[in-house]
């Protein structure tokens, strides 16, 4: 083995992990800048010993920063959990998931370990992950050579596919082949991203190898939506098929997978997919549900909220392990007592709830609405979501109020991100998205969840002729 | 919701749309090819492929043929399309043909 040094800056994806977004593209993780063009469509032996990824692991090994990687530098400086951080948890499941549970043992076969993780305390989640490094280290380098070449394979892959029929408000035309259908119809160009299934036979059949090789012990399956994949459903049904051979039997049961999925499919060629997986023992369901009632059909544009609700009714009377995640945006934060009252019908559901970038999106951002109607509001929010019966406390969930915090004080000090021309271009390229909504429009919401965003929104192109004026 | 093919297939069958279908449910009929929609997932890829919009939603689709898709992708002969081939002869002039509905042929001639 060569001699290479310990560090404390170093992430343990770009040995272990496997990311294929949905145009085939690669990046270190799903949070990590997508700078690696030149390696979309690759294999898993091109990708993983790609010169990209040589230098990356040699750089990390250095102790030198990583541009892709700036996303976790700036979480971790500002108090957040990082993936960088996170990455430790996937190296050895059995052996952290014990570890990580501090003495709740139990919780390794019942409970999702990582959210402890998260709730641990700053300095002793820190401390941990030192402590992780370091033992892990030698282990996650052995295989490397002087030139950053390895022989290990990757033991927790995230696969998406464009796969999609929603056309999200926050989702885009990358990851959704709905969104690419509706960039067509908006005039944006005329020949879209077109599937390869050659390419995705080839990463179903190295998922399975790594299967058959008892390698893989995460799966994260995301999208586009993971349910309409037929990649994602030869890989879990072979899953099935080698669990019916006794070595492989307590092999399969320990990998752990992780679905994120828009809740509009509940079948798949005829099939019930809560039935299917409910045969799989560690997997869990984060629902995307941005929202409920109109709201939902606004944010998620095309999904409509009986049919959602009647699949959710259908996965939790399964017995599969769901749980909801919403991005708190503006219009959930406007509809926060309708949202969390309708979860709040199921004591102790897990919701995350994740903070949205002020300055991204139009009308989903808080920077959309004025001061005087959007701060009131979010302090509002802040006070429900802390009396939920949900179980909204962990440690992400904890820093995304405080974050909100954190943007009302810089509101009420300086209200420059609500420059007016800022609202106008806004509100002409959310207008024009209207156009195309296929369910429910922001004015629509808007007049049933805040009387007074909705007058104002009404009242904008006064505001334009004032402007201009000016 | 799932998608539909319309008369602007008739006497045309491009077929750049079974290339991209992720769950095969193309079928091919002597001068068209309809969806079957207890098949199709609404994925919308085979959208934008269609060089002469033959594909609708349903939402926007005629009535007359959302019925004949759910219909002739069960009926006899008419077979599961995965691979992209040459469209029929002369589908540039059936393509200035504005109402197609005439010339849908729905059974094979037996030889």
């Amino acid at each position: 083995m060569y001699n290479f040094k310990y560090n404390e800056s170093l992430c343990a994806f770009p040995w272990i992990h496997n990311y294929s977004g949905p145009q085939y593209d690669r990046q270190l993780c799903c949070t990590a800048k997508p700078d690696m063009p030149e390696l979309t469509g690759t294999t898993e032996e091109e990708y993983m010993n790609s010169p990209t990824m040589k230098q990356i692991r040699l750089d990390m090994l250095e102790g030198k920063k990583i541009d892709a990687c700036s996303n976790c530098y700036y979480r971790e400086e500002v108090g957040l959990v990082s993936m960088r951080e996170n990455s430790w948890n996937f190296i050895n499941a059995r052996h952290h998931y014990a570890d990580v549970s501090v003495g709740k043992d139990s919780l390794f076969e019942n409970g999702d370990v990582s959210a402890i993780y998260n709730d641990l305390p700053d300095g002793i989640r820190t401390a941990r992950v030192k402590e992780w490094q370091e033992q892990e280290f030698d282990r996650l380098v052995e295989n490397t050579d002087e030139h950053g070449h390895i022989t290990n394979k990757p033991t927790y892959y995230d696969i998406r596919t464009i796969h999609c029929n929603l056309q999200c408000v926050s989702c885009g035309d990358t990851f959704s082949s709905e969104h690419i259908n509706l960039s067509k119809k908006m005039g944006h160009y005329t020949e879209g991203f077109k599937p390869n299934y050659k390419y995705e036979d080839n990463v179903a059949d190295e998922m399975i190898q790594g299967l058959k090789d008892k390698r893989i012990n995460n799966l994260y399956w995301a999208g586009g939506e993971p349910f309409m994949s037929p990649l994602h459903w030869r890989v879990m049904e072979e899953m099935l098929e080698l669990r019916k051979r006794d070595e492989y039997k307590e092999y399969i049961d320990l990998i752990k997978v992780h679905y994120n999925t828009n809740l509009t499919k509940s079948k798949w060629k005829n099939k019930s997919i809560p039935e299917m997986l409910s045969k799989y023992k560690r997997l869990y369901i984060e629902a995307s549900l941005d929202g409920v009632y109109e709201t939902l059909e606004y944010t998620r544009d095309g999904a409509k909220w009986k049919e959602i609700e009647k699949n959710w009714q259908e996965y939790y009377n399964s017995g599969c392990d769901m749980r909801i995640t919403t991005v708190l945006t503006a219009p959930v934060i406007f509809d926060i007592d309708r949202y969390l009252n309708y979860w709040d019908q199921y004591p102790g559901l897990q919701i995350s709830i994740h903070q949205y970038h002020p300055y991204s999106g139009p009308s989903l951002s808080t920077i959309f609405y004025p001061d005087d109607i959007i701060i009131p509001a979010i302090e509002y929010a802040i006070k429900r979501i802390e009396r939920s019966k949900t179980t909204i406390a962990s440690d992400a969930n904890g820093k995304t109020i405080k974050v909100l915090k954190e943007y009302i004080k810089q509101k009420k000090e300086n209200s420059k991100w609500d420059k007016m021309e800022n609202l106008i271009i806004t509100k002409d390229s959310h207008e024009k998205r209207d156009d195309f909504h296929k369910t429910t429009r922001l004015s629509n919401i808007l007049k049933i969840i805040n009387k007074e965003a909705y007058e104002w929104y009404e009242s904008i192109p006064s505001l334009r002729i004032d402007t201009n004026e000016i | 919701m799932t998608f539909v093919v319309d008369d602007n297939c008739v006497n045309c069958k491009h077929t750049d749309c079974v290339s991209v279908c992720p769950v095969d449910c193309f079928y091919e009929g002597p001068n068209m090819l309809v969806i079957n929609p207890d098949e199709c997932i609404d994925c919308a890829l085979c959208l934008p492929e269609c060089p002469v919009d033959a594909i609708k939603a349903d939402d926007d689709a005629d009535p007359y043929w959302i019925e004949m898709n759910a219909k002739l992708s069960y009926h006899e002969g008419w077979e599961m399309i995965d691979e992209q081939k040459p469209p029929m002869e002369g589908h540039e002039e059936a393509n200035k043909i504005e109402d197609k509905k005439h010339l849908l042929e729905i059974d094979f001639v037996q030889l």
